[in-house]
């Protein structure tokens, strides 16, 4: 008589006495018990925490591992600023004594704790760290493209922000160095699946994303994000255009005005105004830090022509 | 007037009179009075031979007096692993033992017994490395090396690190 010769139920209570420490540990030991008890492990670091390994799944690309715990009820958004909160779930483990949950929060994983300083969701978090694949995987099952963290940065955003920093810093206190390769490796499949949804453009996180490269003296990045007909569609579409074409103005790159310009002009009906504020924003430039709710940009216009004018 | 009593019948043969109220701890057992009325005749207990039902008798004897389990304590009895000094020390016999009272208890429902059986053996795999772990319930290792890497990989963030 072993421990393996107990019914399955009475090894599954034995199994609910455990932390997932343990039970990791316990299903190494054998094929029997690992087809056994594997679930369980998932099971009960979800019912723990919801399922905040997702993160770390998601920032060291474990695709599988990604699907499995999502299968047994993780929350998809876990660290967001929609999903559960993950330092709510710290504190309820902190209370039931949870020492290893804790330690994995708090010390086993610094990085991870930096960023969750900013709730990244998992999408978020997968984007940074370059894991195409599970990107893929988390948007298919359905991750929320648009989810905001703590700066107010969608995935697409941060995206952009760490390919900023890949292309012109080794270390992230070296200081920018305008003169990267023009590739956007190994990022690209990322931004890619990215940008094929409209929803990571829209409410502003497009205009976001392209202005942080805008004003990170990048322009490559931002002549890469307007390469598709369709992209160059939805951003034309968007309320906040014409601010962007002043913030072009402004910043002043070679290659995006003209571009900008020209999709003004195959989307849009109002170009006339766009030209007359670019040519504002480049000799005013404190008019871009006026930031109307104006959609129109004509209003916008006459209201600029009439503050200047007095 | 004596204490009204029962006798089982282990599966080696012997018989064991016990008082009535301890041997209802087994909720099998008292839903069978309840079913058939009292009953003189010894009662056989099947899968459960004398020394292990000696010892479960022992416990039921022991814990007579708690509070009935409610049964819907799920929550709070998987937050801890602790177990009372006596219980601790009647848990002291070897593996085999081990696994007949508890899969003794299992049969004759009794969940406070189990509940220590199955926390004793959580307990003994506590803070252990598989190795460990493999070495104390004598567990064959059938993983090949790469297996074995590759399923640690997939766990780590399980780990006490």
């Amino acid at each position: 008589m072993g421990l393996l010769d107990l019914p399955v139920e009475l090894l599954l209570q034995i199994s609910s006495y455990m932390d997932e420490h343990d039970i990791a540990s316990l299903i190494r030991t054998s094929r029997a018990v690992h087809n056994l008890l594997e679930n369980e492990l998932y099971r009960h670091h979800i019912a723990r925490t919801n399922g905040v390994a997702l993160l770390w799944a998601a920032k060291h690309g474990k695709e599988q591992l990604v699907h499995k715990l999502l299968d047994h009820g993780a929350d998809i958004e876990i660290g967001g600023r929609t999903g559960t909160k993950e330092d709510a779930q710290s504190r309820w483990c902190a209370r039931t004594s949870d020492r290893y949950t804790l330690l994995w929060v708090f010390a086993g994983n610094r990085q991870m704790v930096w960023m969750q300083k900013h709730r990244q969701t998992a999408l978020s978090i997968a984007a940074q760290h370059g894991q195409a694949s599970t990107v893929r995987a988390l948007l298919a099952r359905g991750a929320q493209i648009d989810a905001p963290d703590c700066r107010n940065r969608s995935t697409l955003v941060n995206t952009i922000a760490e390919i900023v920093d890949r292309r012109h810093r080794k270390n992230r206190n070296d200081p920018v160095v305008l003169s990267g390769p023009v590739i956007i490796t190994p990022l690209q499949p990322i931004m890619e699946a990215l940008l094929a949804d409209d929803r990571a453009l829209k409410s502003g996180y497009g205009y976001n994303a392209l202005t942080y490269a805008l004003r990170s003296g990048d322009e490559d990045i931002c002549m890469y994000m307007l390469q598709e007909e369709s992209t160059r569609a939805t951003f034309a579409q968007q309320h906040w255009f014409y601010y962007l074409v002043c913030e072009a103005a402004h910043y002043g790159p070679r290659l995006l005005l003209p571009r900008l310009l020209t999709i003004a002009d195959t989307y849009r009906s109002d170009t006339a105004a766009i030209e007359r504020l670019a040519a504002w924003a480049k000799k005013q430039p404190s008019c871009i830090c006026v930031y109307p709710k104006i959609l129109d940009p004509y209003v916008f216009l006459a209201s600029l022509e009439a503050y200047y004018a007095i | 007037m004596s204490v009204p009593t029962l006798t089982f019948q282990s599966n080696d043969g012997v018989e064991i009179t016990v008082a009535r109220d301890v041997a209802e701890r087994s909720v099998l057992i008292k839903n069978m009075l309840g079913d058939l009325g009292d009953t003189d005749e010894a009662i056989p207990i099947p899968n459960v031979n004398e020394a292990v039902l000696r010892k479960v008798i022992e416990w039921c004897e022991h814990h007579k007096g708690d509070p009935p389990n409610t049964g819907d304590d799920d929550d709070s009895r998987r937050k801890t692993t602790d177990i009372d000094e006596w219980d601790q020390k009647f848990m002291q016999v070897d593996q085999e033992m081990l696994f007949e009272i508890i899969l003794a208890a299992n049969y004759l429902d009794i969940k406070g017994l189990l509940d220590v059986g199955c926390k004793t053996v959580a307990n003994m795999i506590k803070g252990k490395s598989p190795e460990e772990i493999r070495k104390t319930f004598n567990i064959q290792n059938d993983f090949t090396p790469e297996e074995e890497d590759q399923i640690r990989r997939e766990n780590e963030w399980a780990e006490d690190r």
